[in-house]
């Protein structure tokens, strides 16, 4: 080979650089236009970007759950939404007894404690049933099958808890430490939110820690390099298979907990969120622990922020029904543009 | 296949808690209290009942079913210990169900699990305490866990025989609302009533011992002189064999004819529903069933088609268009190619499962943006669309349900000619290729992105002309009908059915669409059921109930290959055993 000539510029590269600049283009003079309307002023615009982390906060937790369990079986663990709705509707019951017992007034530390762990207890149990009953006998189908029974699993986990707990909306009892809020650097910001980045940031920490540095960790990886030779290494791949599922449930647990304490609950309450994070992964790129974690806080900010950045100066009314289409949307252009996500390669796989 | 030692006491343990667990899991999410309400057969059982019996049959069935071991012919039939264990896991199944009576009689589980009330727990233990439900339990149990599990006594034939009789009368009680009408007006004609076959909601005692009976009598009988009528059809020749084939063709079409003449006009709604939703699952059979691509948004489709339509026909709309149902058909299928070739083109040359979730994220826009106060002026938010004319040809209005059935028959006649001549087609035969392989077709001169387009094109064109009917049906146009769950109802009638397979199609939709019409009490555990069928499906019959033979060979592929594998091994080892993987 003598020298390497320039590669061609194909039709497609052609077409995604005219794409790319008209994207650019729009939200350039979108942004624009909305901050010389002047309807919002510089604080509404962080505290915008705060609750956006804290969503993202979420997002990315549950995220990890959809991210590890592709990087070790390759499926998209479609019904991993429902698993986060699980957690976080069944610790309501035990938020609501404490609150009814008066235990959350008199010591509110000790109760979120054992609400987190119910939460985080209940979605880790419904992963690693998940995985026993609906995957298991799945691995080495056509790709298809696993998928198409992801989303049976989902629909029936969220139509069983509607059975069991009610079709109902639900809101968590009032924490009265967690209401109001602090003062960051001169902004402030809701102790709700500050806990929820705060927590998803430990652990998801913890997670990176465990995936780089334990036994386990190191398992987990190898079989998701290549489950024949993990197991010819001596790895027990089933039981590994299964920590991964309860891994990803304990955070998602713990997601689905936070997003009660924030929002509300319901059997329908992880449909979005799941889908979303799901984005959130490909965003940071998925099989990547670190990516999706970036990609959470990404799409949460974006979420927050791009509705009332990129609408209101067209005099779109009512921005914030749409924020449901700007998820979908960057998951479509970040499968256009670099469908290896953020920290994936740039290739996504075909086959 | 299983290498742990199969034990009879373990698989009735087993069998045991998976059936009690399903049992108290029916009582938890509401089943068994709202379906104590339909009768199956008059004062023998009730719908709730049949929950508790079939776990228990099917436990003790699968119990007493014969396992080979290795190197041996699986058994035809099991031994009578068989039986024993099928009682004890019958026994476990009630044990499980009885204790969960005590926990919820003394535990007040209400405040968490709200179908525990007392009602259910009275229903349950039939209006006795819960100690004489313990007992019942376990009897029950017992009793018919052995039932099931002597099954396995039996021939073959008798066995099946029994197995189909009695799948046929429950079908038959379930099926009630819908027979009853048609049996009544049918035996009307040679003056006999239907009223000494069903009663109330479902069989009365004496219709349900004749049901069964004449099933088993016809199902027996053709089994013994099924095999000749078949062998005396192959014998004839190719033209008269055709000539059958097309007679029963016209027979069935002109059965389908005739039939909104035995219907009440509620029921010729139903029909329309499933025709709309046969027309819909035949479209998406093609993209998921031929082409292999999983779309979970193929409602926008549907939306794309009814808004459309209502757009260019209203007469409320504020464009004011009007225009005549000739030209906005052709404008609308249009309409849905480009929109699906837009969704498609970005996503196409990606992971099938990515396409999953952005269609299924495009299916969500569409909801969303219908719903918006942004698009309110064009779409209508969620007042929707109104004055939608009923198209007419000549002075013929089609709107009443008995002649939409005719315009909505004819429709899903064509579709399915268009289905059945794609599969066997150039085209039919690249998306197949495709599926199977996408990087072999490719290197065969296969251009994947085309062909995947164009199972997408052809997709949304088949979904929009069910919308057009769909907003002729309503006479206007609501954002809230166009949700995942459609979506979801399609992708899930084409797996019951089998992917690929246009029988399957339409006997899933007749299953899955119709039936829940008919039932009232499904209609909150739609989601559950389908949700189940979907899973059960795929790990158990991924290739469905009415399988395509060319997706039936590829599923089991790697089955039939062990098989040839384990012939060569076994054969006298004379061929050099290589292994491949």
């Amino acid at each position: 080979m003598r020298f390497a000539l320039p590669e061609r510029l194909s039709l497609q590269k052609i077409v995604q650089l005219v794409l790319g600049l008209l994207l650019a283009v729009i939200v350039l003079v979108s942004s624009m236009k909305t901050i010389n309307t002047g309807n919002f002023s510089g604080s509404q615009w962080r505290s915008l970007v705060v609750s956006g982390i804290a969503l993202g906060s979420m997002y990315a937790l549950i995220a990890m759950g959809y991210t590890l369990v592709y990087g070790i079986l390759f499926i998209i663990n479609f019904a991993h939404g429902e698993v986060f709705m699980a957690g976080g509707y069944t610790a309501f019951f035990v938020a609501r007894a404490f609150s009814d017992s008066g235990f959350l007034a008199e010591n509110p530390i000790m109760s979120l404690i054992v609400v987190f762990a119910v939460g985080m207890l209940v979605s880790m149990l419904i992963a690693i049933t998940l995985e026993r009953v609906a995957y298991r006998r799945l691995r080495g189908a056509p790709r298809l099958v696993p998928l198409i029974t992801a989303v049976g699993a989902s629909l029936f986990l969220q139509n069983t808890f509607r059975g069991l707990y009610g079709a109902q909306v639900r809101a968590y009892p009032e924490v009265e430490m967690l209401s109001g809020s602090v003062s960051i650097f001169g902004m402030p910001v809701g102790k709700l939110s500050l806990l929820t980045i705060l927590l998803a940031a430990v652990l998801m920490f913890t997670l990176f820690t465990f995936i780089t540095k334990t036994k386990t960790g190191r398992a987990m990886r190898a079989v998701g390099e290549d489950k024949e030779i993990a197991s010819l290494m001596g790895i027990d791949v089933d039981r590994t298979i299964v920590r991964t599922f309860a891994i990803g449930g304990l955070l998602a647990g713990a997601a689905g907990v936070l997003w009660g304490l924030i929002f509300q609950v319901g059997f329908f309450m992880g449909f979005f969120p799941g889908i979303k994070a799901f984005t959130a992964a490909v965003l940071g790129g998925i099989g990547n622990v670190v990516g999706a974690g970036l990609g959470g806080l990404t799409l949460g900010v974006l979420e927050s922020v791009a509705p009332n950045l990129l609408l209101t100066g067209w005099d779109v009314p009512s921005p914030n029904q749409l924020t449901d289409v700007i998820a979908f949307t960057v998951l479509v252009f970040v499968l256009i543009f670099k469908p290896g996500g953020i920290l994936g390669s740039d290739e996504a796989e075909k086959v | 296949m299983d290498k742990k030692k199969i034990s009879l006491p373990r698989l009735a343990l087993k069998f045991g808690l998976i059936a009690g667990v399903a049992i108290v899991y029916c009582a938890v999410v509401g089943m068994t209290d709202r379906f104590t309400g339909r009768t199956i057969v008059n004062e023998v059982i009730s719908l709730g009942d049949f929950l508790f019996v079939a776990f228990a049959l099917v436990a003790g069935y699968a119990v007493a079913k014969p396992r080979a071991l290795p190197g041996d012919l699986v058994p035809d039939r099991a031994r009578p210990p068989a039986v024993a264990y099928g009682a004890l896991a019958g026994v476990i199944a009630g044990l499980v169900t009885a204790l969960f009576l005590v926990i919820a009689n003394s535990v007040n589980l209400r405040l968490v699990l709200i179908s525990v009330t007392e009602t259910l727990i009275d229903k349950m233990s039939y209006g006795g305490s819960v100690g004489s439900a313990l007992v019942y339990m376990t009897l029950g149990g017992a009793l018919l866990g052995a039932v099931g599990a002597s099954l396995w006594l039996l021939r073959e034939r008798a066995r099946n025989t029994l197995m189909i009789a009695f799948v046929t009368t429950i079908v038959f009680s379930l099926g009630e609302p819908l027979l009853r009408p048609i049996l009544t007006t049918l035996l009307l004609k040679v003056r006999l009533t239907t009223t000494w076959l069903f009663f109330g909601g479902g069989l009365s005692r004496v219709g349900a011992v004749v049901v069964f009976v004449t099933t088993a009598l016809i199902y027996y009988f053709w089994k013994q002189r099924g095999g000749e009528v078949r062998g005396r059809m192959q014998e004839l020749p190719e033209a008269q064999r055709k000539g059958i084939r097309i007679a029963a063709i016209v027979l069935l079409i002109a059965f389908l004819l005739y039939l909104p003449n035995l219907l009440t006009s509620f029921l010729a709604e139903v029909l329309g529903t499933v025709g709309l939703y046969i027309i819909l699952g035949l479209g998406l059979n093609i993209v998921i069933g031929y082409a292999g691509l999983l779309d979970l948004g193929y409602v926008a489709f549907l939306a794309v088609g009814s808004y459309t339509t209502a757009i260019l026909i209203s007469t409320r709309h504020p464009w004011g268009l009007e225009w005549s149902y000739w030209m906005s058909i052709p404008i609308t299928i249009l309409v849905a190619i480009v929109i699906g070739i837009m969704i498609g083109a970005p996503v196409l040359r990606l992971r099938g499962d990515y396409l999953a979730i952005v269609t299924l994220g495009f299916g969500e826009i569409a909801r969303i943006i219908v719903i918006s106060d942004w698009a309110r002026p064009v779409l209508g938010g969620a007042q929707g669309i109104l004055g939608i004319r009923a198209p007419a040809i000549g002075d013929l209005e089609i709107r009443d349900p008995e002649k939409l059935y005719y315009a909505i028959l004819i429709c899903v006649l064509l579709v399915a000619f268009i289905s059945i001549r794609l599969a066997a087609s150039r085209v039919g035969r690249a998306w197949n290729a495709m599926r199977e392989d996408e990087q072999v077709a490719e290197a065969m001169g296969i251009s994947i992105i085309g062909y995947k387009l164009l199972a997408f094109a052809t997709g949304a064109a088949l979904g929009s002309i069910s919308g057009i009917f769909f907003a002729i049906k309503l006479g206007s146009v609501f954002s809230n009908s166009f949700n995942i769950i459609v979506s979801i109802n399609v992708l899930a009638l084409i797996i019951l059915g089998g992917m690929g397979s246009i029988p399957g199609v339409i006997a899933g939709a007749f299953v899955l669409v119709g039936l829940p019409d008919l039932l009232r009490e499904f209609a909150d555990f739609r989601l559950l059921i389908y949700g189940a069928i979907l899973v059960a499906l795929m790990l158990f019959k991924p290739e469905g109930l009415i399988p395509s033979k060319r997706r039936k060979r590829e599923l089991h592929e790697r089955e039939s290959e062990e098989e040839q594998y384990e012939e060569r091994a076994g054969g006298g080892g004379t061929e050099p055993v290589i292994s491949t993987s």
